[in-house]
């Protein structure tokens, strides 16, 4: 009876598996991992047969002198990142799916996703030749317009926006796609609609396609929200010296530092599930108040 | 630039490092068996299975496989490509399948070997730190050596015997020794760095080289300000050089710092070991570099320099004053360099800080998975012998060298002013030494045919009086000792690099060094001084 069902539909059972197994090996499997965090990892006795070491190296990271600016920076650049990562590409869709004339569409739409495709180390190269103190191109600006040259790269309070802007510059266009896609889906006679009751090509914006983008707007926000504190990683690192480290120190840098280059697994561990923890707790917070004032949730 | 490789090769493990962690879940079983502190026990039987001769080439009988693990430095072609290694797997019999990451991913790399239970058979070429060391060796994953260095190191043996201060360094506090260095016996290379200054400019600003830290200004400022290069524009840079680590250790010296502790910004005084890093001399040299840095005679992109980008600056020839190895690195322009007699400091000081002891750290390490740790040992040997010495260096006569009628070796000339650069020509085709740590006992006889044609040797002269009495490497200590250390060093070490380039750029200012030392002293720096006191009274 039930098990004909299943035969019946096996196929589709038969492409679920593959996503499972995915989560399974990739996702599930290694949180058994996780456990070194609360034990000393010793690498000869292995995950299992290390000693339980208790909180321990909770306590040492929320001990760490510079826990809080570490921090606090994680959540600035994140909050500062979606900030402005967030709200451009829908700007940019919008406006994208105002021009009327295809081709000249088609170039803005290509021209300004191409650098998604360049890689972090690429970006980052760039961004340090144009603020470069010696001829870099920024500088050459400043100083066309009789300002002294700035050396961007050591100066801490230009860091995040540096980081910010970069970002936005490589991802406006991928970022925006998706919102283009939506603004298809909205119902052509909602517009036509508006547009026999007078409404301005402002007015449309604003009350027919901004409200039909909300729901997608809400689900990616929530998804954003729930990796606060995962932030690029690779670009951080590369952009950081010792002069802007006050600003640009994050946990994932941290982790990095203290797990992969000096080995130290049991306590980069700990700071990681912390990370995480930390996440997940966003996320669940964002999303029930998605529910509580939107229609839009992810459950 | 130290981080392009890296970011790529990690890209992958960025999300999550449970991740990492869970791979070496699978080897759990026979990482347990491994566990304890000794090599196999049927050590020799199995080695007698894989033929290990007491004497003579090759090493074993019938031909075996190692795996090894090394870094690729930046000078460096493929390691299975260098005439070096072909003609020692002919010699020895022994082939070997080499795992050799990027300089700059070696470390995470090796880590994620071990964390992962996928060891290779020996290590190659300061791979590993002294903690790293202790950490694995106190864990059975490398294994002791002292049992095979009677009669399977011959030449190492003798050396420990000539030299018991070797002895000494590389033992560790549980009477194991768990590498074997690299050990070069001869001041001139040991020598890190040279206080080379573009005498060109110098004679053309009309002045002599500087003695003191005030004459240093005056000619630093003179090659800001009267056009030394003679084309009209203003891009010469007075002081520059690798990084902000290097370019400081330039300066230390003329306020009576060094580092004769590798790695640990001390200095030993009375005997104890003194973390210079909260002290007033310290705080005098920060506010010269600062004085440096403000009137623009310090590289502005010190902070943010990259290795190529020096070298770039180096072969344009605008950079007057940098402490450097190899006058080669400056190409076309590296006639106008030459080494000074270091200058001396406002308060009598005057110490050149370059200089290491000579002895190596973890050059090479057998895993508790090679099956045939006596076979790998003589293996090792052989660079302790000066046949095997001068294969690192010199490689193969006739093909890259001659002996002269009096004995002595000389590198065809060829290579030695090859387009591409002298080292980059040897560590492509031919040997693994360029980048350093190479395995083995070098003296002049292999080190001075590389310098030839170079006033290297005489540079010493200038520099010799004025060196650290003793620099010690990283100590080796108790695992919880060594825990402790590393932490108070790492978290003391990223603070204080922070807050000099705070200093330095004016972020900070000095009227705050008060409780930059209070800081120091809450995060425990006289821990870590006495910890490092202990050790050296131990040596």
């Amino acid at each position: 009876m039930k098990w004909r069902e299943y035969t019946k539909n096996y196929e589709l059972y038969l492409m679920m598996a593959l996503p499972l197994a995915y989560y399974a090996i990739f996702k599930y499997w290694p949180m058994y991992g996780v456990q070194i965090a609360f034990k000393n990892f010793n690498m000869a006795q292995g995950i299992w047969g290390s000693p339980w070491a208790g909180l321990k190296y909770f306590d040492k990271f929320f001990s760490y002198y510079n826990f809080g600016a570490i921090l606090g920076n994680t959540i600035w650049i994140s909050l500062y990142a979606i900030a402005v990562g967030f709200f451009f590409p829908i700007v940019l869709a919008l406006l994208l799916d105002e021009i009327r004339n295809l081709h000249f569409k088609k170039l803005i739409q290509n021209v300004t996703y191409v650098p998604h495709f360049l890689s972090g180390v690429v970006v980052v190269g760039m961004l340090i030749n144009f603020t470069s103190i010696r001829g870099g191109l920024f500088n050459k600006i400043i100083e066309l317009f009789g300002g002294h040259p700035v050396n961007f790269m050591i100066e801490s309070q230009y860091f995040k926006t540096m980081y910010v802007f970069s970002d936005l510059w490589q991802n406006m266009g991928w970022s925006a796609i998706i919102y283009l896609a939506a603004l298809t889906g909205i119902s052509p006679e909602l517009n036509e609609a508006a547009v026999v009751d007078g409404a301005s090509r402002f007015k449309r914006i604003l009350h027919v396609k901004i409200p039909g983008l909300l729901p997608t707007i809400m689900i990616l926000l929530i998804l954003r929200v729930g990796h606060l504190f995962n932030i690029g990683f690779e670009r951080i690192l590369l952009m950081q010296n010792d002069a802007n480290l006050s600003a640009s120190d994050v946990i994932q840098t941290y982790i990095y530092r203290t797990g992969i280059l000096q080995g130290d697994f049991s306590y980069s561990t700990a700071v990681s599930v912390f990370n995480s923890l930390a996440n997940f707790i966003i996320l669940i917070a964002a999303n029930y108040l998605a529910r509580k004032t939107s229609d839009s949730s992810l459950w | 630039m130290r981080g392009y490789l890296k970011t790529v090769t990690f890209a992958a493990l960025s999300c999550s490092l449970a991740l990492a962690a869970g791979c070496s879940s699978g080897s759990d079983g026979d990482a347990q068996s491994g566990s304890g502190n000794q090599a196999p026990s049927g050590g020799s039987q199995q080695a007698a299975a894989g033929g290990v001769k007491a004497g003579g080439f090759p090493i074993v009988d019938r031909p075996i496989t190692l795996k090894a693990f090394s870094r690729k430095d930046p000078q460096h072609g493929e390691y299975k490509d260098m005439l070096l290694w072909k003609d020692y797997e002919q010699k020895s019999g022994i082939h070997i399948e080499w795992d050799t990451p990027n300089l700059d991913s070696a470390t995470e790399r090796i880590n994620l070997l071990f964390s992962t239970q996928d060891l290779p058979d020996f290590i190659l070429k300061n791979s590993l730190t002294s903690s790293q060391i202790m950490q694995y060796g106190s864990q059975g994953l490398i294994i002791p050596l002292e049992k095979y260095i009677d009669q399977y190191a011959p030449h190492f043996k003798s050396l420990l015997d000539k030299r018991p201060d070797i002895k000494q360094q590389i033992t560790a506090p549980d009477g194991h020794i768990y590498f074997l260095p690299s050990v070069m016996d001869y001041l001139p290379s040991n020598v890190g760095r040279y206080p080379l200054i573009n005498t060109k400019w110098l004679s053309k600003v009309g002045m002599q080289a500087p003695t003191t830290s005030d004459e240093l200004l005056k000619v630093l400022t003179a090659f800001k300000t009267q056009d030394p290069s003679g084309n009209g524009e203003n891009e010469e840079i007075p002081y520059s050089a690798h990084n902000i680590n290097l370019a400081f250790q330039g300066i230390e010296g003329m306020f009576g710092l060094s580092e004769q502790i590798a790695n640990f910004h001390t200095v030993i005084e009375d005997g104890k070991a003194n973390v210079w890093l909260d002290d007033d001399r310290y705080k005098k040299a920060l506010e010269f570099f600062k004085q440096l840095y403000d009137q623009k005679l310090v590289d502005q992109e010190i902070f943010t320099q990259t290795d190529k980008m020096y070298f770039g600056k180096l072969a344009d020839g605008i950079i007057g004053y940098t402490p450097l190895y190899q006058p080669r690195n400056a190409g076309k322009y590296a006639n106008d360099y030459d080494a000074i007699v270091p200058p001396k400091g406002p308060d009598g000081d005057q110490v050149w800080a370059y200089l290491s002891n000579g002895v190596g750290v973890g050059n090479f390490m057998i895993t508790k998975n090679d099956k045939y740790p006596e076979a790998t040992v003589r293996w090792a040997d052989y660079f302790f012998s000066d046949e095997g010495a001068t294969a690192v260096y010199e490689v193969k006569e006739g093909e890259v060298y001659t002996v002269a009628a009096d004995g002595t070796y000389h590198i065809n000339e060829d290579l030695l002013n090859s387009d591409s650069g002298f080292e980059n020509v040897m560590g492509a085709k031919y040997t693994y030494y360029p980048g350093g740590g190479a395995l083995g006992l070098f003296t002049e006889k292999q080190m001075l045919p590389t310098m030839e044609g170079t006033p290297m040797p005489t540079y010493i002269k200038k520099v010799q009086d004025y060196l650290p009495k003793t620099v010690y490497n990283a100590p080796l200590l108790e695992a919880d000792k060594q825990d402790k250390l590393t932490d108070l060093s790492n978290d003391i070490g990223k603070y204080a690099d922070e807050m000099r380039a705070k200093f330095i750029l004016g972020k900070v200012s000095f009227d705050d060094w008060d409780s930059y030392v209070k800081q120091l002293d809450k995060m425990g720096i006289h821990d870590m001084e006495n910890i490092l006191s202990d050790a050296v009274a131990q040596k």
